[in-house]
């Protein structure tokens, strides 16, 4: 008979249980996510190079 | 969402057909919005002209969105994710730019070296799909050989076309005309950004674009005053009283057109949609060639209008060709997630909406027929001081085209509200 294989512990797996938000309130800023988003800076260094080359080209 | 394999597999399809229709039927519309627009033959400057079809597009784009939805729809869209009225906004002005600098390319280098530049705005398109929102990630590499060989094959028939069919003397600096017609190319191929975040969130196109439109014009109006001023558009403006109705007709088409293209960006991507409304090109030829007779005019090769017009539409059945595989799908699910995450914006909605199914039926209030009243009254009264236009048509291709056009906007029209209820 083989011997059986000791079980390893277990652990949780992600994702992890949330506190609720009524322990830590967390204030909610609704541009902190956009201008930490690297995909909202893109657009606005085209458009800023963008409106630059419409100023040279209309001289 | 507790739909098996098999409902979302399927649903996956109707989406797909929907957003294939909605890029077919956007080429032809926007493709059509270039014909008033070669009614007019004033001495108004581009700025003028760009700004009073910009003024249509604003009307259209708030009275469409309350006719189809309805304004109370919107604002449901808009409190779910008000972080979008900014992405909105900046596409708004990247449109703006990017338009104007076209107008300064034409002059500069001519419409035949400018268009092909400009058009290379959908490879960046896809560049930004790729790398940012998990488009053509997981696609086979027959799938992904389909929509680059496929947009790159109409970038040459639309290089093709615009040689052949054009043959304006340039006018000024060809450095400063190359320059202004690939920064026209880069905004518009970033605009796409928005647009997807946008959808992937779940945003219905009728309301992301009630909003592009106030960066639009907003940023057209400060084009206009900064480039022209204020003296010089207001003269212009009201010399130019019988011609206003034309060029905002030309806006308020062009603004169908772009709706099927909101469409097709979200339910097949920017990858696949926006090439497939590139072929308003093709269109815009059909107009000039079978209504105006611009091909009679010496010096226009039909040879290479005929090659330039096949290579363009294989390239498009290449690219709608190239079905999503469920691999893809999954990267734009995990996309969307990730977006609904960093915005803090309910999963659940996300999820739905990213199928385009809707959580309540639209309900159209008093604001919303005031709407439709103010912009039809402001286009009945434009088009009672409309004069008749000088320029000679083919009034028998005016009506097959427009036949065409209408019957493509009901199909994809149809399929998308059967589909989607136009989310």
């Amino acid at each position: 008979m083989r011997p059986t294989r000791p079980t390893r512990p277990t652990r949780p797996t992600p994702p992890y249980p949330a506190l609720p938000r009524h322990i830590i309130p967390m204030p909610k800023s609704r541009l902190l996510p956009i201008l930490s988003d690297i995909q909202f800076w893109v657009p606005v260094a085209f458009l800023a190079a963008g409106a630059l080359i419409l100023y040279w080209v209309s001289r | 969402m507790s739909a098996g394999p098999a409902d979302l597999a399927s649903r996956r399809r109707a989406l797909r057909t929907a957003g294939l229709l909605s890029g077919v039927a956007a080429g032809a519309w926007l493709g059509a919005a270039e014909a008033p627009a070669k009614l007019v033959s004033t001495g108004l400057s581009p700025v003028t002209v760009s700004l009073v079809m910009v003024c249509g597009v604003f009307l259209a784009r708030w009275s469409l969105p309350a006719l189809l939805q309805g304004t109370s729809a919107v604002g449901a869209d808009v409190k779910q994710a008000p972080h979008l009225i900014i992405w909105a906004i900046l596409a708004g002005s990247l449109w703006s730019i990017a338009n104007t600098l076209t107008v300064y390319a034409i002059r500069d280098v001519g419409l035949s070296i400018a268009f092909p530049l400009w058009n290379s705005n959908s490879l960046l398109g896809i560049l930004w799909g790729a790398l940012f929102f998990g488009e053509l990630r997981g696609a086979t590499g027959r799938q992904r050989t389909s929509v680059l060989g496929g947009t790159i094959a109409m970038c040459v028939g639309a290089t093709m076309l615009a040689l052949a069919s054009t043959h304006e003397a340039a006018h000024g600096s060809a450095a400063r005309g190359v320059i202004a017609a690939l920064g026209a190319g880069a905004l518009w191929g970033t605009m796409y950004i928005p647009y997807r975040k946008a959808y992937l969130t779940g945003m219905s196109p009728l309301a992301f674009v009630t909003f592009f439109t106030i960066g639009e014009v907003a940023c057209m109006g400060i084009i206009a005053l900064t480039i022209n001023g204020a003296s010089v558009t207001a003269t212009e403006l009201a010399a130019a009283r019988g011609v206003l109705f034309w060029l905002m007709l030309g806006g308020f088409i062009w603004v169908i057109g772009d709706l099927f293209q909101q469409y097709a960006a979200k339910y097949i991507g920017i990858s696949r949609g926006i090439p497939l409304s590139n072929t308003n090109q093709l269109w815009g030829l059909l107009w000039g060639t079978l209504v105006f007779g611009e091909l009679r005019r010496s010096g226009v090769s039909l040879p290479l209008v005929v090659a330039g017009s096949l290579i363009m539409a294989i390239g498009a059945a290449a690219v709608a060709l190239a079905t999503t595989g469920d691999t893809e799908h999954d990267q734009w699910r995990e996309a969307a997630e990730r977006e609904a995450r960093r915005y803090d914006v309910d999963i659940e909605w996300v999820r739905a909406r990213l199928v385009g199914t809707a959580s309540a039926p639209a309900k159209r209030t008093w604001i919303d027929w005031t709407l439709v009243a103010i912009s039809t009254a402001v286009f009945v009264f434009l088009a009672r001081q409309a004069e008749a236009p000088a320029l000679a048509m083919d009034l028998r291709w005016v009506a097959l085209l427009c036949i065409v056009s209408v019957a493509l906007l009901a199909a994809a029209g149809w399929n998308l509200w059967r589909t989607t209820r136009f989310n």
